[in-house]
This record gives C-alpha cells, structure tokens and sequence, in this order.
C-alpha cells in the first residue's frame, strides 16, 4: 500500500461524511460544549441578552451544589423516575399489538364467516338503538357499526386496517394529543368520568348490596392470590436455578420483588418500618439461602448475574400488581362505608394521587401503536420460519415456542426500545406538562425537562438550567450502561 | 431516485417561495406593528379605532396586528431578549419586573408628560404596575378590580340567599356550606359549587398579613396567618366542597380554558359565584341572559381587594418605535377610554371616564348597571396594589404560592410547615438576587436599615412615617390601625 | 409475516376470535380519535357535554377554522418546513452512514461512536445554546432557523448505517471491479437498495417534525410563519368555549399523516428490517 492510501480514503471517508458533520458540528457539537460551559456559569437571561450586558461570570460548581440542595430538583427527579416505571408496560403492550398483528395472516378467515359476525354485531347494536332513544344509544349503534365494518374489512384486507387503527395515536402526537386527552379527562365535562360514572355507580349499589362480601371476601382473595403468587415465584426461582438459566443475583432480584411488598404490606397494616423491614428481610433471605443452598442436580454453573435482566423486568410488572393485591386487602373492610357515599370518579389530572398514573396512561395509549410497535413487527418478521417449524415438529406449545424462539429473536429489538425508551422517558414529560397541567398538581407532574424549561425560559436561569440538562445527560448515561449491561447479556443469549 | 430528490428540492423551492412572497410584509405599503394581546371583540375595536383615531390626528396609517398567540409570558420573554419581540406587550399580573429587568422595554419616564401619558394621569394604585424605581414603562389600558361575580338565578333556584355586599369568611363558610348541601342533595354526584377559587394574598390581608415585610426585604409568610389561611382554603375544598380543587383550575390554566370553562360553568349554574375581574364582563354578556351581581371579597377581618390594571409597553427593538409610542398616546385619549367604559373590559385607565355615563349605563348592556357601580365603589373604597419586592420576580413568588396551596390541598404538607417552607423558598430567592446583583444589594442593605427603624418604632409604641412603608397594604393596614406617624396627615 | 402465508391454518374460530379481539382493541386505540372527530361537529355548548353525539353534525364547524385561523397557511407551512428537514435529513444521514458502512478511513469508528454518544443527549441540552446560535446568525423568525438544527440527524445516520450494513458487499465489489467510483457506487448501487430504508427514515422524520413543538413555539413571532400545532394554540381564548373548533383543525392536521401512513406502511415495515436485503 502506498503512502497515501490512507490519506485518499481518509478524504472520501470525510468528504461523504461532510455536509452531515458540517451540520453535526454547528448544531450538536457546539451547543454541547457551550452548554457544558454554561453549567458552570451564572448566566442570568433577565441579565445578559441584546438590551443588558451585565457580565455572565463562571461560578465553579456553584449551579451544582445549589441543584443538590434544591428541593424541587430531587422531586421532580422522582418524577422523571416514576413516569419511567410506564415503560414496561409500554413494551409490552407494543410486543402484544405486534404479535397479535402477526397472527392475522397466519389465520385465515373466510370472507363468508366474518360478514355473519359483522351482521349480528350490527343487528344487535340496532336493537339496542331501537330500544333507547337516539342521544342515549347512539354511541353503542355507532361502535357497533364501526365494529362490523372494521371486522369485515379487517379481513378483506389482511390487516392493513388493524394497523393503521393501532397507529391512530402516533399521528395525532404532541400537542395535539395532550389536548385531546384534556378534554377526555376533564372531570365534568369528559366522556372518561362520564363512562366512569354508571360503572362506579354499579359497584357501590353492589358494595351496599353485599357488604360482607367486599369487607371481608375481597380481601381474603387478594391474600390468597398474593400467597399463590409467591408460592409461584418461589418455586420459578428454585427452576431456573437448577437449569442454571438464574444466578444468585437474579435469585436475589427476585426473592427482592417479593419481599419488598410484602414489606410495605406489613407497613400498612399498622407495623413499624424497622419491623416490617426486618421481617420480610429475613423471610426473604431464607427463602433466598434455600434456593441457592440447594444442591444443584442439573444445568451448568450459572454465573451471578445470569437471568438478571429478566428478573427485574418481571419484578417491574409483578411488584405493582403484589402492591395492588395487599391494597385491596388493605381497602376491602372500609369499602362499605365508602360505597354508602357513593364512588366518585377520580379528577383526573386535577388530583395530586391521579395526575401521575392519568398521564401515564395516556403516554401507554400513545406507545403500544407506536414505532416500537412497528419495529417489533418488522424484528417478528425477520425470524426465520424454519425456526417456527422445527418447534412445531416438535410439539412445543404456543408458550414454548413464544419464550424459546420469538423472545430471544426479538432481543435485539427489545433492547434497542427499552434504550430509546429511557432516553425518551428521562427527557420527555415536557410538552405533556406544558399542555396539560403546568405541571401540576402540587408539581406532580412536573419532570426534570419541564423544569428545565421553566428554570430556563420562564425565569431565565439558563446557567442553572444548563447544570439540570447536564445532571440529566448523567443519568441518561448510567440507565444506558446498565441497559447494555444486564440487557445486552440477555440480548445474546 | 436521483429524479426524485431533483424533483422533492424543485417542489419545496417553490413551496418556500410563494411562502415567503405572500408574507403580509409584503402585500401592503403601511407600518405593521405586532401587539401581544388577547384577542377579544375588544381588542379588535381596538386596534379599528386606532387607525380611526390616527387618520382624525393627521397621521400616517398603522397597521396592527393582534399577536394573540404569542402572549405566553415565556415567548414573550425569549423572543423580547433576543430581538424579534412584539413592538407592543402587554403586561399581564406580575411580568412587568421580569420583562423591565431584562432591558427590553421602552423606558417612556422623559416623554410621557409632553405626550400626555404621564403616570399621574391614571390611578395612583396602579402606577406599581407599569413603573419600576420611578421609571415608567408603559401605559394601563385598563384598571381591573377582582370581585365575586353572583349569578343571582342559581341562588334564586335553590331558594338561597344571596351573599351581602361585605362579608367575612366565616359567613362565606357558614352560607356556603347551606347553599352546597341544598343545591347537591344527597345521593346525587352532580357538584355545584359556591365559589370557582379564591386568591390567598387578599384572605392573608384580610389577617393583616402580606407577602412581605413594610420594606420589602424579606417574605413574612412563615406566620401563624398564613397557616391558617392555607387551613381554611383546603377545608372549603377537601372537606366543605364550595370550591373546586385549586389543582384542577391550574390544569385547566394551562391553555386558557380555565377562564372558558369556569365562565361557561357560572352561566350554567354550575359556580353560583365566580372571582373575577370586571373584564369578565366581555366573556359573560354573549353567554346568555342572567341575573348579574358582584360582591366583595371575603375576608377574615380587614376588608381588601387587589387592583390590577393591564398596561401596554413599547419594546424596546422595535423597528417602528414612532409608531408604537403612537398607541400608548391612543391609549390616553378620549376615544380609548369610551371604547373600554362601553365594552365593559373593566375600568378605563384615565378616572374621569370611570364617572362617565359610557361606563356606568353602557347602552345596550343596562343589566351590567348594578355591577358596575359595586366594582366603581369597591375599587375607591378598599382596593389595593399587589404586594412586590425589588428583590424577587413576582412571577416566581406567584409560583411558589401557587405550588405550596396546592401542595396543602393535597395533603403533602401541614399548613405550618407549607407556610414555613413558602418564605424558606422566597427568601432564598431573594438571598440569590442580591448576591448576583450589585445594584440591587446596595438598595437591599439601604432598605433593611429602614426596616429596622420601622421595627424599633413599633417595638417601642411610636407611629412610623408613612414614606417608610413601600408596601401598598402595609401603608392601609397602618393607616387604619392607627400606627402611622401622628404629624403624617393621610392624603 | 408474509413468510407464513404459505400454510393458513384450518382453524377458522380461532381466526375469527383473533379478528373479534384485533377488531376490539384497535375500536379502543381508536376511541379518543373517534371522540375527537364527533367533538368536531359539535355545537359550541355541547361540546362541553360528555355525551359522545352531537344532536345534529355541524359539518359547518370546518370551513369556521379556516375563517377563525390561516388553517391553510399554517399547515402548507408545517408541510414545507417537515419537508425540507426531511429531505435534509435523508440525503445528509445517508451520505453519512455510506462513509460509515462503506468507506474504511482511519478514526472512523471513534467519530461513529461519537455520533452514538450525542444520540442519549437530551435534546433539551442543545436547547439553550442552539437558541443562542439562531440570535446570533439572526435565524430567528425564519423557515431557515426551524430546519437547519434538526436536518442532521445522528439517529437517521445511525438507522441507515444499520440498513446498509446489511447489503451484500459484493454488489459494490462488483461495482468497482467495473471501475465505478465510491460516488458512483453510492448513487447506483447502495441508495437505490436502501430505499426501504430510506422511507423509513423519511416518515419518522417527517411525522416527528410535523408534530415539533416547542421549537417553532419559541422560534416564530409572525403569526404567518407559525406551524401547525403552534398555530392550533389561536384556539385557547379566541371566543370563550372553542373544542368543537380545536377538533376540527386537528382532526384535519392529521389527515395527510395518515394519508401518508396508509400507502406507505408496507415500504415503512419493509424498512425497518434491517438487514433484510439478503443476496
């Protein structure tokens, strides 16, 4: 090779390269050194700009040392954190979307079959019309309409149309999607409360209809499907530890995802937190000392942090649902007194408990059709059919051949989502605070972003504002490590 | 594909070209100003009768165009210091020292007198809102005074007595509480409220309390008054129901509906009271025929109510300073001012028109008569200017309030440790300002002398010269209990 | 999903029941979208009643937007300015990821990580000096300030390298057997065979520009260069209780996204399998 080979390549390499870096320098790499200089500055907006040029001056780390001290910073932290909890479920619900979207032509339906079920949905919903007037049932007659038509074409098409309807939330994004869902959530006026309003009404004439049954049988069954539960888990540990598939920090993970409830379970019902902590502490670390003593009869040595990703993905969705289970046990016995009341349906946003979990649902209803959804399907895809056909050869159920082929091959998909989907989480919250409720009430719904932004453009601190972007730009950085840590393991497996 | 990327620039070249060449800069000749404004009937008579009134005074046409969009106070901040704000902004409660301390607004103190616009021309309660440290900034186009608007068919439907003209908060409770249970009766969801919201710096008044001390320098609100006034408005929303969550009416801020829906919810008997300005007027006579009342605030002993007035200023990078400087002279003449005594967008900004018939029997809106002459007496009797420091924007005092309310509504915090924390959190702010700004420390140290001689005075029983007390309340509050210095005649 | 059309199942029920469920949860996702549209032909009162039908479709509600707002202006300029970035985007992310995938020159994966890295910023710490940039070139106001800060795109660089990674070298080896020059190779040979990738790239660009906020919010003074959901703002306090206006202008931004969404679908799916292209 002659000596200026590389120098050639070297120029075309750049020259293909230069109208995008051109670009990439002056809107990315400048504003980040800037910004990163700004963080330690004072740089007042209301003091330096066109009109006044007081000096801006560098304060070390001033910014920072404030930030730690500063009360609304650590909440809104929480925030950020809390909202990314939706994250599983996000996933989740676009993986389902995606998977039931492959099925359609996996299965063919008859044109014939599916204009008869059209038919009786229709002839139903006509009757329902018929037997109210047109304001009240009008609705049922109109989805039932759209039902049959979305059927029947749904069918002819192959899908195409289940798609789109899935897709529906993506383009009505932004802004345009928080006013809508203001408007849904309104308490008064908002045809959530308003569907919400008949249910509720229902359950507490059933409550006042059979008290004892709600004060003390729901709580019964809570108890019991949480006992199953972790009966459940305990014995899925001891599983995979002997397949080897689990190491002793996902045992550990997972023996976690139970005691943890379990703990706050015991908190509420009237112990201290040093108590309860100590009891499900050394439940929990028996139950632990259990599994991991057992001898192993097979499988190889797993190494600690085997399985780990898994774990804590399934302790996202389990942990909620043990919480809501000890809260029904914790709610049932005061039911009658409240349902004598009657059940009002929550102020959505407007309510410092409800804001937080309202826009996460509308954040869930905008990502399951999103373009994770299309990007599970495209990865769905890309697995080979013979993989599917050997499985089959070899009667593996529709479970089996979910988590030993459709799962694996979908890793890499799966962790490019969750990724992006931190990042998205850590930064976004912005435009949905802004829109739907300043993020209030009480700064519940007020994230790092939206604090940003306020610091910055409202009362001007940009220096200030900076130093949070940067604090932010960490914690984007160390979820993103630990994602190609314990997510990219699973990922190659 | 080469084809069709040629294709794709051709197409978005020509896009962007009849864009830009069917700009409304280019299809007239004639001076275009940007008002950041709202936009009402009001103002769009406004701007009609501005060019009117240009063309009766001999001057050349301008056009303005009514920038309604751009009124959120932080475009209008980030555009104003960066060169591409409106010519004319308006100033809404609390962004006067935000806007003035960034140096983007006009200072119009030397031309005012000669162009008839003078600060001593209008209200002298209102002058704080668009004059910094004696400088002038702008101009009122309207005085406004916030009351309790009564919607006397609701109380007539559930057969309830309307509020009296001056009330105290114990009653605002006790016929509160009577008018929720008859007008919700039991087993029914449907919620009809007493009252939309109320405003916590006239209830802490009403104690003798205020945002800050007589100087200024420092917040007050670590005070037994405030806890309790935190404690009432939680009661009256968690356990009474009269008002609706403080948090659901700032959600509802967030794009502006919160006006819309509440004034909506009072026509329909929804609020049997709304506390709003006289402006609320504009909203409420195209919502339908009702009875219209307005009473004063409700306190917990001193009888108060805040003034405010919306002012017009010139910003500073405007293109078309003569033009602008125009519009503020408009907003002192004749014609203006019967606009708003018509329109019912509250007081106008020069007092002789608050007497004129124009205001008082609008033709057309006779139903109005009964509440105008509430707001007129009210505002002379025991209307106040908002309580401000030098030291710390009004906008993040307001923030801070606002999200400590709402954080006792929600149960986060106990009214003590809330009102504990409100001047923990302002006091910072202030301790921030003046260690940033040299200016502002020298006045802050000259200020905190005054305050201890007003202290020492009063710890020793001796009245106080009035021309040391820089708070508006402050200055009443002591006028009335008598603790002003006896030579100090009352002006 | 078309490599398993070969072998239909027998079990019609079955597929039956997938359709009633896929039927049922696409009716939900598109609920509030429904909401959204029945709101639009509301009267101005009733649109603050939760009941879901107007008592008479006020198809009079549409041509209103227009006469409230410039509805056209704004969304020809939502479509020019999405556009431009668009274009922008694909042709720059494109010429990147060539150099990226294709050309081998010395620090080339250390730049590449670099790109990576910028992607986890948040974009919001670009903000505030990229708002300083636009004061100082005097951007501010102009078409020219909203799309040259989001017409390089790490991400798009990113999407399309991964795409083209996937396609067999040894049609460009074959090229420059030939004697094709690397420019050459780019038009022929490489751009046409990512074109699923490239439309990919091209719709989530446009669909997330079309819909950007906050940018063109702080950006645009003249009401005549407002975009589409800057300009849906005219709607809070224009004359009292306005929904039934606000849904109808969004209901019409929406329209050419799914336009768009609809014919290109399969090409979008097509595009995101990356490494589809196999030799």
């Amino acid at each position: 090779m002659s000596a200026g080979r590389p120098v050639r390549r070297w120029l075309t390499g750049v020259g293909f390269l230069l109208p995008n870096i051109a670009g990439f320098c002056a809107f990315t790499l400048a504003p980040l050194v800037m910004s990163f200089a700004l963080a330690f500055s004072n740089w007042d907006i209301l003091r330096h700009n066109l009109f006044r040029k007081d000096a801006i001056r560098f304060v070390g780390l001033g910014n920072f040392s404030r930030l730690f001290s500063d009360l609304q910073f650590w909440r809104d932290l929480g925030n950020t954190l809390f909202f990314l909890l939706g994250l599983p479920f996000a996933i989740a619900g676009s993986l389902a979307a995606a998977l039931l979207l492959a099925q359609v032509n996996r299965r063919r339906v008859s044109t014939g079959s599916a204009l008869v079920v059209a038919t009786v949905v229709l002839v139903f919903s006509g009757l329902v019309l018929l037997s109210g007037g047109m304001a009240q049932r009008g609705v049922v007659f109109l989805f039932g309409t759209m039902a049959a038509a979305v059927l029947v074409s749904g069918v002819l098409t192959g899908g195409t149309l289940y798609r789109t309807l899935f897709y529906i939330p993506h383009f009505t994004a932004g802004v345009a999607t928080f006013v809508l869902w203001k408007k849904l959530y309104n308490p008064h006026t908002g045809p959530i409360n308003a569907a919400l309003r008949p249910l509720l009404d229902g359950f507490s004439s059933a409550v006042c209809a059979w008290p004892g049954f709600f004060a003390l049988g729901v709580p019964a069954l809570a108890g019991c499907a949480m006992v199953l539960l972790a009966l459940v888990q305990v014995r899925r540990l001891r599983r995979r530890w002997d397949d080897g598939e689990a190491g002793a920090a996902a045992v550990a993970a997972g023996i976690l995802a139970l005691a943890g409830p379990a703990m706050v379970f015991l908190h509420w019902h009237g112990m201290g937190t040093g108590i309860a902590g100590g009891l499900a502490g050394t439940v929990g670390v028996a139950l632990f000392g259990a599994i991991v003593r057992r001898p192993r009869r097979w499988g190889p040595i797993p190494t600690n942090d085997a399985g780990l990703g898994s774990e804590l993905s399934l302790a996202l969705i389990g942990v909620p649902l043990l919480l809501l289970l000890a809260g029904a046990i914790r709610a049932g016995p005061t039911l009658p007194a409240i349902a004598a009341l009657g059940i009002d349906p929550p102020d959505w946003l407007g309510d410092y408990a409800w804001a937080k979990p309202a826009l996460m649902l509308m954040a869930l209803w905008a990502a399951i059709g999103s373009n994770s959804m299309i990007l599970f399907l495209a990865g769905l895809s890309n697995i080979p059919p013979e993989l599917y056909e050997a499985a089959d050869m070899d009667g593996a159920s529709a479970g089996q051949r979910f988590w030993n082929i459709t799962w694996p091959q979908l890793a890499p998909v799966t962790f490019f989502i969750a990724v992006m989907g931190v990042i998205n989480g850590l930064q976004g919250g912005f435009e949905m605070a802004r829109t739907m409720t300043l993020g209030g009430p009480a700064g519940s719904t007020t994230t790092l972003s939206y604090f940003i932004f306020t610091e910055g453009f409202e009362i001007g601190r940009l220096g200030y504002a900076s130093a949070v972007a940067w604090v932010m730009f960490a914690l984007v950085l160390v979820f993103t490590l630990l994602n190609f840590r314990f997510g990219n393991r699973d990922a190659n497996d | 594909m080469k084809r069709f990327f040629l294709i794709s620039v051709l197409v978005l070249t020509a896009a962007s070209a009849a864009l830009y060449w069917t700009r409304p800069e280019n299809r007239g000749t004639a001076t275009v100003l940007y008002w950041m404004t709202q936009n009402d009937p009001v103002k769009r008579e406004t701007v009609a009768l501005f060019r009117q009134w240009l063309v009766d005074q001999g001057l050349p046409p301008v056009d303005v165009i009514i920038d309604h969009s751009n009124q959120d106070v932080t475009k209008k901040l980030v555009q104003g210091v960066s060169g591409v704000g409106g010519d004319l902004i308006d100033l809404y409660f609390c962004e006067l020292e935000t806007m003035q301390s960034t140096g983007m607004l006009a200072d119009l103190t030397d031309e005012a007198p000669a162009a008839g616009y003078a600060a001593s021309t209008t209200y002298p309660a209102i002058v704080s809102d668009f004059t910094v440290q004696g400088r002038q900034y702008g101009y009122p186009r309207n005085v406004d005074m916030t009351m309790c608007w009564v919607n006397r068919d609701t109380f007539a439907r559930f057969a309830q007595p309307e509020p009296p003209r001056q009330w105290s908060w114990d009653e605002f409770e006790e016929r509160g509480r009577r008018f929720v249970a008859a007008a919700n009766p039991p087993g029914t969801r449907q919620r009809i409220y007493y009252l939309n919201r109320v405003w916590p710096p006239v209830l802490r008044r009403g104690l003798g309390l205020t945002t800050f001390n007589e100087t200024g320098t420092r917040c007050t609100l670590d005070d037994p008054r405030n806890a309790e006034v935190f404690r009432r408005v939680r009661r009256w929303t968690v356990d009474e129901h009269l008002l609706p969550t403080v948090a659901d009416q700032a959600s509802m801020l967030a794009d502006g509906t919160a006006y819309d829906s509440s004034f909506g919810l009072f026509a329909a008997g929804r609020f049997a009271m709304i506390y709003e300005g006289l402006w609320a007027l504009i909203r409420l006579r195209p919502l339908g025929e009702f009875k219209l009342g307005a009473v004063e605030p409700f306190t917990g002993g001193f009888k108060n109510m805040e003034i405010a007035s919306g002012a017009v200023a010139v910003y500073a990078g405007s293109k078309h300073p003569g033009a602008a400087r125009q519009f503020i002279r408009f907003l002192a003449s004749e014609p203006f001012n019967l606009l708003v005594a018509r329109s019912g967008d509250s007081m106008p900004p020069l007092p002789e028109f608050g007497r004129h018939e124009a205001f008082l029997h609008p033709p057309g809106f006779e139903g109005d008569w009964e509440t105008k002459a509430a707001f007129a007496r009210a505002g002379t009797t025991i209307g106040l200017a908002q309580s401000k420091s030098p030291f710390v924007l009004p906008s993040v005092v307001l923030k801070i309030d606002t999200d400590m309310l709402q954080t006792v509504i929600a149960g986060r915090l106990s009214p003590e440790d809330a009102a504990k924390e409100e001047a923990e959190r302002i006091n910072g702010e202030i301790a921030l300002t003046i260690s940033q700004d040299a200016a502002l420390r020298r006045e802050y140290e000259r200020r905190l002398e005054v305050q201890r001689r007003i202290e020492a005075r009063r710890a020793a029983g001796e009245g106080v010269p009035a021309a040391w007390i820089r708070d508006p309340f402050h200055l009443a509050y002591y006028r009335a209990q008598g603790w002003l210095e006896k030579t100090e005649g009352a002006p | 999903m078309r490599t398993t059309e070969s072998n239909p199942s027998p079990s019609t029920a079955r597929g039956l029941g997938l359709h009633v469920l896929l039927t049922l949860l696409g009716l939900a996702m598109a609920a509030p979208f429904l909401w959204m549209i029945l709101a639009s032909l509301k009267t101005a009162p009733e649109a603050g009643d939760p009941a879901w039908l107007p008592r008479q479709a006020q198809w009079g509600n549409y041509p209103e937007v227009f006469r409230v707002i410039p509805f056209l202006r704004f969304a020809a300029n939502s479509l020019v300015v999405a556009g431009w970035v668009t274009l922008l985007q694909v042709l720059t992310s494109a010429l990147a990821a060539f150099s990226f995938s294709r050309l081998e020159w010395p620090g080339r994966d250390r730049v590449f990580f670099l790109y990576l890295a910028t992607m986890m910023l948040p974009g919001i710490v670009m903000l505030i000096p990229n708002y300083e940039i636009m004061v100082r070139w005097g951007l501010m106001d102009t078409f020219l300030g909203l799309v040259l800060p989001s017409a390089f795109s790490a991400f798009g660089t990113f999407l399309l390298r991964q795409f083209m990674l996937g396609i067999p070298r040894a049609l460009d080896e074959a090229a420059e057997m030939d004697g094709a020059s690397k420019w050459r190779i780019f038009w022929d040979v490489i751009l046409p065979l990512s074109r699923p990738g490239l439309v990919t790239l091209a719709i989530f660009t446009f669909m997330g520009n079309y819909h950007s906020f906050f940018w063109p919010f702080v950006m645009m003074k003249t009401v005549d260069n407002y975009t589409l959901p800057v300009g849906l703002l005219f709607f809070d306090s224009e004359h009292g209780q306005v929904t039934h206006l606000l849904m109808a202008a969004v209901t019409m931004s929406v329209l050419p996204l799914i336009v768009i969404f609809v014919f290109l679908q399969r090409q979008l799916i097509r595009g995101i399998q990356i490494g589809a292209v196999k030799g």
